[in-house]
Parts: C-alpha cells; structure tokens; sequence
C-alpha cells in the first residue's frame, strides 16, 4: 500500500510528517542526517517501506529541498537494493566470485 | 546408624551405597535428551548473537553532513559500496564439517557394539561413507570462503592504497564531493545490510515437542528402585524455565524478546565479565543443564506416582525392610542404635516387626539404650555392660535369666531408661501382670 508522506517545516528544522506526525527530522542548526533516526523511521522493525512516496511541501526553499532529494534518494535506492538483496538472499557468494 | 541411612538419602549418596546399589536399574543415558534441548538452545543463542551485533551496528549508524552541491562542480572519484570479509562463512561451514565428523565417530562407536545385527552395521558403515563426504564438502566450502576472504583482503587492501594517493593529489573540493558521495553511499550500504540481516535472522521458534524422560524402575517387594534423571520432560516450558532460573527472581519477560542490556541486568552478579552477556548466558544456562540432566536415583512404593520422592524419614523404613528381607547374603548383622531419629510409636508399630524378620534369616546383634528392642523381641541373650569406679561390668543371659548376683530383667527395669514400663506393658499384654509386681 503506498504510504504518501510530507516534507515541511517541523519544530526544529525540517521533517517527514505521517498524518500529522513527525516520524523524521533534520535539525536546521547543523544539518546532520542521522543515519540511526532515518533508518528507525522508514526501514525498522516490520514498517512497509515498500512504496513510499515523498511529497516536498517546500519547493520553493533550496535548503529544504536539498535535504528532501537527499532523503528521497536514500530511500529509493536503498529500497532498490533491498528488494535485490532479499530476492536473492541465498545468493551471496555473488560478490566474492566477482572480485575472483 | 538410622542417622547414617538419613544422612545419605538426604545427600543423595544412596548410590555409592553397595547395599542399595545393586537394586537400582541401569543409568538412563541423558546424552539424546540433552543434544535435544541443547540444538533449541543453540538456535536461540545464535539469533540473539546476531541481534545483538545488528543492535550495536544500528547503533553505530551514525550522521553525516548534508552538502550544498550545487557549490560544488569539480569532477572527483568516489569510493562507494563496500565488501568484507564473510568471517561467519568460514566459522559455519567448518562447523557443519566438524560436527558432521563427531556424528561419524559416533556411528562409529555404536557399529563396534557386538549386538548390532551385520545388515544395520553396513547400513552404518554406508551412512559413515555419506557423512565423511558431507564433511568433505564443507570442508571445501570452508576453504573457498577462506581464499574468497584472502581475495576481498587484497582488493581492499588496493583500494584503499589507491584512495590514500588519489586523494593526496585533488583538491579540496573535490574531496568534499568525495566524501559526501562516499557519506551517502555507505548509509545506503549499511542500512541495507541492517535491514537485510534483520529480515534473515528470524525469531526462533522453539519446536521442542514434549518429550517425558523414561524412568526405569526395578520393583524389589513393596518398592520400585528408580533411575532417572533429575529432569523429567522435556519441552517448550522447560527452555523457558531455563532462562527464568538463570535470572533474577522478578525477571518476566522471554528471552528472545530481551536486550543484550536487559540480559545484562538480570543475570545476578554481572558485572560486566569480559567475556560477555551472551557468553556469560551461556555458561549459566549450562550449569543449570549440567544440574538437570544429571542422573538421579529414587525408591518410590509400588503403585505410587514414580516422579515423587518418600521422606528421607520413609526411606530409612525402606533400609530396614531391604535388610529384614535380604537373604542372597550370609553374615549377621551389627546394628548400632536403630532407634536413633525414630520415634517410640514407630518401633512399636513398624520396626519391631522388621528386626524379627531379620532374626529369623540370620543372627542380629543390637547396640541399643531402647528397652523395647529387648523387652518386645524375644532377644536369645541380653549383654549389660556397665562400668563401676574400677572396672567395666559385663552381665548376660535371656530376658528372665536370673542368678545370686543379677537378674536381666532388674537390669533392664534399673538401667534402661524407660525399661520397667516397658516390662509392665509387655507383661500386661501376655497378662502376666502378677508377675511384674515381682519385678
């Protein structure tokens, strides 16, 4: 089921916004991205991080809409990887024989 | 003695006992039963040793900076994905090969035993054939992770010689698009890695099935001799009453859904051991099975429940009852003080009988203070000793032997504590009652 969420201004800087609530920020003062908070709000425990579309609610502020493509990107490929790594789970012998 | 036959029921001693042991059944071997339990738990400290290491892996995930790169228009070379070693490989298949080979020492060892029929030790003897090929094979996988291992070394050894010069000679800029690059691509990697390892590594289900220990069980008269094992069965709510047991008393909540810092908190006395919170499970867990698989050996009365223990009080009668009956050995018996720890009502009603059972297979001779064992079975001779400031007194005969100088029944009415009221009720019971005013 996709899951539509919203980047716009939070409290602290800027967040993801599921139904009114915060599930991922980015401080403004020093625009880390924690990887630990991204990673508990989009990909832990059984969350569907299959089909998630990202709304940017700021478009228009550049700032803002560097840490969306960031965000956005990071999820799309890791979601990309994930599905190869799980489809083909037994397979992981793959990189070593590459490498040889 | 009674003291000395309590004192070993009570330490469980009842084994090196040569008397008893003879009655006891073969140990029950606890090796299958054990494996059984120690595969689920193997299962369960294997999944916790990966959650634990994606715990602190999801700990460590760190930040990184989010870059303006519209700023930046250099060209650089970024050093993205990552490869590593596959330690765990190595470790797993070189289990399956050396496990598979213990399995074959075992066969081994059952194919020697002279009872197995020639079909079933060619049956072995092929399965052995099978198995040391199965170990061979792993052995192989095991050698190819290794090389694979020794490969990704060098190639990342490589890369990282090459990243080190590359970046000694571009510029500032470049570097930073470098690194944000490298920034995003590890996040990508290890998320991925986390999330992947953590679909794989499943919660356990524990499939122990209940499995009820045989007991084996050598009725000698009224009484079953039991071998067995301290556990008696096996099965999900023995796994969890493991892990209950190794923790603190308040401690609910299941192992496979706790922290290693949880773990930590419940174990009583950790401190932190170098070796561990798993290991330290471990070793627990382990004591806890050497206790339960350990053998154990029980005397239970015929008809009654064979999981449930007599009194250690209930278990000296058994000695007495054994003895009374036993009639495979010659010899007389020495008894010293049976009435030790047993009350007065008990001799009268059961352990009277006991020694004139006893009596009539061979010569018992008594050490007592208890005018009852004299007075109540018709003892063939009564030795008094006493001593008088100079030397010590030995006066004997059968209960009414009488000279100048003594008579039994004096002594006993006199030294015995208890003796004439013993003598009276003895008397009134044959209604000789006349005859103790004499006394």
């Amino acid at each position: 089921m996709k899951k539509a969420l919203k980047f716009q201004t939070s409290e602290n800087g800027y967040g993801i916004f599921e139904d009114e609530e915060l599930v991922f920020e980015v401080n403004k003062a020093d625009l880390q991205f924690d990887v630990k908070k991204f990673y508990l709000a989009f990909f832990a425990d059984d969350k569907d991080y299959s089909d998630i579309e990202l709304q940017n609610m700021l478009p228009t502020d550049k700032e803002a809409t560097r840490i969306f493509s960031c965000t956005e990107q990071l999820i799309k490929d890791i979601v990309k990887r994930l599905t190869e790594e799980l489809n083909e789970s037994s397979d992981d012998d793959k990189v070593v024989e590459s490498l040889v | 003695m009674q003291g000395e036959v309590r004192e070993k029921f009570e330490e469980e001693k009842i084994k090196s006992d040569e008397f008893l042991s003879a009655y006891y059944p073969t140990a029950i071997n606890p090796a299958p039963y054990r494996e059984t339990v120690q595969r689920e738990l193997n299962r369960v400290f294997s999944y916790l040793a990966e959650k634990f290491a994606l715990d602190e892996m999801e700990s460590n995930l760190g930040k990184f900076p989010i870059i303006n790169l519209e700023k930046i228009s250099a060209e650089s070379l970024t050093f993205i994905g990552n490869v590593s070693r596959n330690n765990k490989k190595v470790e797993g298949y070189g289990n399956i090969s050396s496990d598979t080979l213990t399995v074959v020492e075992k066969l081994k060892s059952i194919e020697e035993c002279q009872w197995l029929d020639d079909e079933d030790k060619a049956l072995l003897g092929e399965i052995q054939n099978q198995l040391r090929s199965l170990a061979s094979k792993y052995d192989q996988k095991k050698q190819q992770a290794i090389d694979g291992n020794a490969k990704i070394g060098i190639f990342q050894s490589v890369i990282s010689n090459f990243k080190q010069q590359y970046q000694m000679s571009v510029s500032d800029t470049q570097k930073l698009l470098s690194s944000c690059n490298e920034n995003f691509g590890n996040a990508i990697d290890r998320v991925v890695e986390l999330k992947s390892r953590r679909v794989k590594n499943l919660n356990p289900e524990i499939m122990l099935e209940k499995k009820d220990i045989e007991i084996r069980t050598n009725r000698v008269f009224e009484y079953e001799f039991n071998s067995r094992l301290v556990v008696l069965t096996i099965d999900l709510d023995y796994i969890r009453d493991l892990f209950v047991r190794v923790f603190k008393k308040d401690i609910n909540c299941f192992i496979l859904d706790m922290t290693e810092q949880k773990i930590a908190d419940a174990l009583p006395y950790y401190e932190g051991a170098c070796i561990g919170v798993l290991e330290t499970l471990k070793t627990r867990i382990q004591e806890k099975l050497d206790e339960d698989f350990k053998e154990k050996y029980t005397i239970t009365q015929q008809g009654s429940d064979r999981t449930q223990e007599l009194s250690s009080g209930f278990n000296s009668k058994i000695y007495f009852d054994l003895l009374s009956y036993e009639t495979d050995h010659s010899g007389i018996y020495l008894i010293d003080q049976p009435e030790d720890n047993i009350a007065q009502k008990a001799i009268r009603d059961y352990l009277l009988d006991r020694f004139k059972v006893m009596g009539e297979n061979r010569q018992v001779i008594i050490v007592t203070h208890n005018p009852q064992f004299i007075v109540n079975l018709d003892v063939d001779n009564v030795i008094y000793l006493g001593k008088n400031e100079n030397s010590i007194i030995v006066q004997s005969g059968a209960l009414e032997y009488k000279n100048d100088e003594y008579g039994i029944l004096d002594i006993i009415s006199t030294h015995i504590e208890g003796g004439l009221d013993t003598l009276r009720r003895r008397w009134k019971r044959y209604e000789k009652s006349t005859k103790v005013s004499d006394i």
